[in-house]
């Protein structure tokens, strides 16, 4: 699981409008369908799904799609079991869809924005780099992170500190802990090469990327405002 | 022992490719360039993923998963943070030591090894170099027969590679040490090498066929010493093909032994 979901976040330079999109309006973009998302009915969440999908079809990113899918697949048994069996069918549907449509786009957010433009682009607005630093160290850590994970866990069990028990293996608080630890040094070391490398935005610096607004921006952010703005004010009028 | 193993990662290429091994107590490395398979083929020995195509026999057993390894193999990852448990280095060494009741003095190693100031320190406080050694110690300490360390010189300096050399001696009196890594000094003290490239063995044998291989010197390189032990040998056929061969005829000529 972890594997797929590394592969599934792991960048792809390749020209598409969703990858030569402004980093800035694709983050906007990702927050409102995380937003709509969480306050959607069933028929708009359909709705985001299959525009998310589209997005994922212009970005020719299937094979992340199919990968993050993958990932998916027990964690989505096992909330729909329980939320099945707690608020019934139509709840389950919501929650699972929920579930996809949010992953589908960090999946598609994460494979075509680089880090270090999105860091760019947010200490171009005036963001302090303490903060604009914050996204791409994150995003950075997580395919490590997924990897540690792994190695922890396998490594761990042969240390016979984690047990193999069904559904969840026991002492996954020692993993945690380990993966935290690491991903602090890793932070720290990161971060230092970023601020030696080009963060710390000003003239004198190395200017990595130049960005624009494209069509593919306009269109994106008025659509998916526009569904927000819809589906706030169908929650409000009803 | 590896039987006609070959492996690949979902969607990927074959990683590994017939792979046969037959593994006897000691000290093996496994060498070759980056990307060569070292790191899988140690994932396949600890059972973390299962052969595509042959078999893995520990100990008379057919590996299938991490299930069958448990208290026979120890891996300790190329990033050791993720391995240990703490908080302090000391906790880390008596929960492996319980681990599989693995009976040791430990205050006599901690003191043969000069790590006494390592051992009330917290992991998170520990260098690089530190956390690497502390993890080979907790990996032996575990006491299971087979050991398998990745990458594990990264960061030492000359004095913690010399106490590394130690702990895997030791482990070696009870089993097989199998180490990932290009790092020559380290290779040139193996009791064998295992030479990948490209998925497949390319050659096997002590350092003093291995390290003089056109093929090895051009994929993995080689060092000064290791240079010159090559032209002594080329030009005078002594009996000195080691850089450790080397250095101990060296000494004994230094000490009017010869």
């Amino acid at each position: 699981m972890l594997r797929d979901i590394y592969y599934a976040f792991a960048i792809r330079k390749i020209s598409s409008p969703v990858h030569n999109a402004h980093p800035l309006t694709k983050f906007l973009g990702l927050i409102i369908v995380i937003i709509a998302s969480s306050l959607a009915s069933l028929s708009f969440l359909l709705l985001l799904l299959l525009l998310t999908i589209g997005e994922v079809l212009i970005a020719k990113s299937t094979s992340r799609l199919c990968r993050i899918t993958r990932a998916l697949t027990i964690p989505t048994l096992i909330i729909g079991f329980f939320s099945y069996i707690v608020y019934g069918l139509i709840r389950t549907i919501e929650i699972v869809l929920r579930l996809f449509i949010v992953a589908f786009s960090v999946t598609l957010f994460m494979s075509t924005t680089s880090p270090t433009e999105l860091a760019q682009a947010f200490e171009k607005i005036g963001l302090p780099t303490s903060l604009a630093i914050i996204p791409e160290l994150a995003l950075r850590l997580i395919p490590f992170m997924a990897i540690d994970a792994q190695d922890s866990i396998n490594s761990l069990i042969l240390r016979n500190e984690v047990k193999i028990s069904k559904p969840l293996p026991k002492g996954l608080v020692k993993v945690l802990a380990a993966i935290i630890l690491s991903a602090i040094k890793r932070a720290e070391i990161l971060a230092e090469a970023l601020m030696a490398k080009y963060l710390g935005y000003s003239k004198r610096r190395t200017i990595i990327y130049s960005f624009r607004i494209t069509p593919y921006d306009a269109v994106q952010f008025i659509i998916k405002l526009s569904l927000l703005i819809v589906i706030i004010f169908k929650i409000v009028v009803i | 022992m590896l039987k006609n193993v070959w492996f690949k990662y979902q969607n990927g290429d074959w990683v590994l490719k017939d792979i046969n091994l037959k593994l006897e107590k000691g000290f093996i490395v496994l060498a070759g360039p980056n990307g060569a398979g070292k790191s899988t083929l140690l994932k396949l020995i600890a059972g973390f993923h299962k052969p595509n195509v042959g078999e893995i026999i520990i100990n008379g057993h057919k590996i299938k998963n991490i299930r069958d390894v448990v208290g026979l193999v120890t891996y300790v990852p190329s990033n050791p943070l993720v391995f240990l448990v703490g908080p302090t280095v000391k906790s880390d060494f008596i929960r492996a030591m319980n681990s599989f009741s693995y009976k040791v003095n430990i205050e006599s190693l901690v003191e043969y090894l000069d790590i006494k100031h390592l051992v009330n320190k917290r992991i998170f406080h520990l260098s690089e170099g530190e956390t690497r050694i502390t993890a080979a110690l907790s990996a032996y300490l575990l006491g299971t027969k087979v050991l398998l360390l990745d990458e594990p010189t990264v960061g030492l300096d000359k004095k913690l590679r010399e106490k590394l050399l130690f702990i895997i001696s030791e482990a070696c009196k009870r089993g097989i040490v199998i180490v990932a890594t290009n790092d020559l000094r380290l290779a040139s003290r193996a009791d064998q090498i295992i030479f990948l490239n490209n998925g497949r063995i390319e050659d096997i044998g002590p350092p003093g066929k291995i390290l003089y291989s056109h093929s090895f010197i051009k994929h993995v390189g080689s060092t000064d010493i290791i240079e010159f032990c090559r032209e002594v040998r080329l030009e005078n056929p002594i009996r000195c093909i080691t850089p450790v061969e080397l250095s101990s005829v060296l000494i004994k000529l230094l000490q009017g032994d010869s």
